[in-house]
């Protein structure tokens, strides 16, 4: 089990101690309240290594291949940035994945600017096969099935099955009521399961 | 509640159960794994915004002061010694830069009315010039100059200066460095350490800024790309994630109508900005499909996109004249060529004459005839 020594920038009698934690050993939201208290280098990247594979498989699933670990580098500078918003009785999963799902809002508006951007130019440059429409033609799989919810069921389907969140932390994130929640994971399955099947 | 608890409430249809079957094959769909320099790359950028943070938090406010008074004096100097007849100079541009070059090989803005603190910057565009030029008399002059900005890397990758001048420096220097030395493998360490140290202030948005929390400003960044760009065709492997982020930002300011704005929050657009983004995007865009054709969009767009005043601006023209060239309309490239060689220009009356002095608008007048 990896022990490492803390730095607490913030408490200057701790470092003069050099106070030892097994940090490994400490709840995520401990960790949290020791980035937002004490500016603690070590904590953040303790949580960094916690929660580096959920965030990049959160984006990876969003169907974004090559850019999947810049935006979880963005998730994590913005959890920085934002360390003096978090509160302690929320639970740090449901605060990360509310900005991931902000940096991913904000990467959608990029890509739509972009698709206008293109419209407007009306090139007629060959496109690149769209994922989606590739999909249909070869084997159903998983990744492509899910492509093909609305982003609306896909995030709500990430979070409460991939992301294994209780509803009640889902629906705070997505900020919609916890029967919605209900709903939509029903619905993403049933239509998940057709779309599976007919392929 | 959570799925498990959800579909343990349903009946037990076939259909249910079928639902309860996806549910276990989606988890147990393969993942994958982080980069090992994913964590790395955090913990930089983390350390990178703190130290961003404790500078700004103990600047003293009256250093800008000081940088203030120090420019109007340099001014001042500069103004006394156009004024006192560096203009009848009959030597080209080139010539006079050869004969102008110091000892230790570099160019002393202050000497010819520029700022001391854009030397890095303004010893590479003389050398560039010069390189440019296709003389061969000139090499010696230009290995000169390399070996001084050489010498000048600090410890960081960094070529000198804070904030502003310490940003065009690094992109500046580093491009000249890239292309001149393009095969010299000795440059290798220092190309790599300059793409580090650009890589580093580097925002999380993917541009440059000399700006406190901004994500970047196209003049900047679009210099920041170039530079990557020549260091990656010069072999420097770790460019080329810096490199798709910027292109990645500085693509998203241009408008449907090929206008590109200076930033995300201030929409005004120029000539230089067109110029210098269109360029990037044309030259890097050849290795990353559609970004070239936006470039060329933003070239074309770029003459319906006028600066404000009549101002001479050497620096824009020579941009201009370079970002025609790429987007393969000569016509308009000779055209433009021609009106800035016929004239002459008083630094006093250029736009960054003040910040260039001579030097930079010998380079300029230089560099646009060889683009």
């Amino acid at each position: 089990m990896g022990v490492q020594r803390c730095q607490t920038a913030g408490r200057e009698g701790d470092s003069q101690i050099g106070v030892l934690l097994e940090l490994d050993l400490l709840e995520d939201e401990l960790l949290m309240e020791r980035v937002r208290d004490l500016d603690d280098r070590a904590a953040f990247e303790e949580l960094v290594k916690r929660y580096q594979k959920k965030i990049l498989n959160f984006f990876y699933r969003c169907n974004v291949q090559y850019d999947a670990e810049d935006l979880a580098q963005q998730t994590f500078v913005r959890l920085y940035r934002y360390r003096l918003n978090y509160k302690k009785s929320a639970k740090l999963t449901t605060f990360i994945f509310l900005l991931a799902r902000q940096i991913w809002i904000d990467e959608l508006r990029k890509r739509t600017r972009m698709q206008r951007l293109k419209e407007g130019w009306k090139k007629e440059t060959k496109q690149a096969a769209d994922p989606q429409t590739a999909a249909s033609d070869a084997c159903m799989d998983l990744t492509s099935a899910l492509a093909q919810l609305s982003e609306d069921m896909r995030l709500t389907v990430e979070l409460g099955i991939y992301q294994g969140l209780n509803y009640s932390e889902v629906a705070r994130i997505l900020e919609i009521p916890e029967g919605t929640v209900k709903s939509r994971i029903f619905n993403a399955l049933r239509k998940l399961r057709q779309i599976l099947e007919q392929g | 509640m959570n799925v498990y608890t959800h579909l343990d409430e349903l009946d037990s249809s076939a259909e249910t159960q079928a639902l309860r079957d996806l549910t276990t094959r989606m988890l147990q769909g393969a993942e994958i794994e982080p980069s090992p320099d994913l964590l790395p790359r955090v913990m930089a950028q983390l350390d990178n915004n703190r130290r961003c943070a404790r500078a700004r938090a103990f600047a003293p406010a009256f250093k800008r002061w000081i940088g203030v008074a120090a420019a109007a004096v340099v001014m001042v100097f500069m103004l006394r010694f156009l004024c006192s007849g560096s203009r009848g100079c009959s030597l080209s541009n080139e010539l006079w830069l050869v004969s102008s070059q110091g000892e230790d090989g570099s160019w002393n803005p202050a000497r010819y009315g520029g700022e001391q603190c854009y030397q890095p910057a303004l010893t590479a565009l003389a050398a560039w010039a010069l390189h440019c030029s296709g003389e061969r008399r000139f090499s010696a002059a230009v290995e000169r100059a390399c070996h001084y900005l050489s010498s000048v890397q600090q410890a960081d990758g960094s070529f000198g200066g804070v904030e502003r001048e310490r940003l065009y420096n690094q992109a500046i220097v580093t491009y000249v460095l890239a292309e001149i030395g393009r095969d010299d493998p000795n440059s290798a360490a220092l190309l790599q350490a300059a793409v580090a140290c650009i890589h580093s202030s580097q925002s999380v948005a993917g541009g440059w800024d000399y700006v406190a929390d901004s994500e970047g400003n196209a003049a900047v960044t679009a210099w920041q790309v170039q530079a990557l760009l020549s260091a990656k065709k010069s072999g420097v492997v770790a460019a080329d994630l810096p490199l798709r982020k910027g292109l990645r930002w500085l693509r998203g300011l241009a408008h449907p109508d090929g206008a590109v704005a200076y930033s995300k929050r201030a929409e005004q657009s120029s000539e230089t900005i067109n110029a210098l983004t269109g360029y990037a995007l044309i030259t890097a865009g050849r290795d990353y499909p559609e970004l070239a054709d936006i470039g060329r969009q933003v070239v074309t767009a770029m003459s319906q996109v006028h600066s404000v005043g009549a101002t001479s601006d050497l620096y824009r023209d020579c941009m201009k004249v370079r970002a025609y060239k790429a987007a393969g309309s000569d016509a308009s490239a000779r055209a433009l060529r021609a009106r800035m060689g016929a004239r002459i220009i008083d630094p006093a009356e250029d736009q960054w004459g003040m910040v260039g002095g001579r030097l930079y608008l010998s380079a300029m007048q230089s560099l646009a005839r060889s683009y």
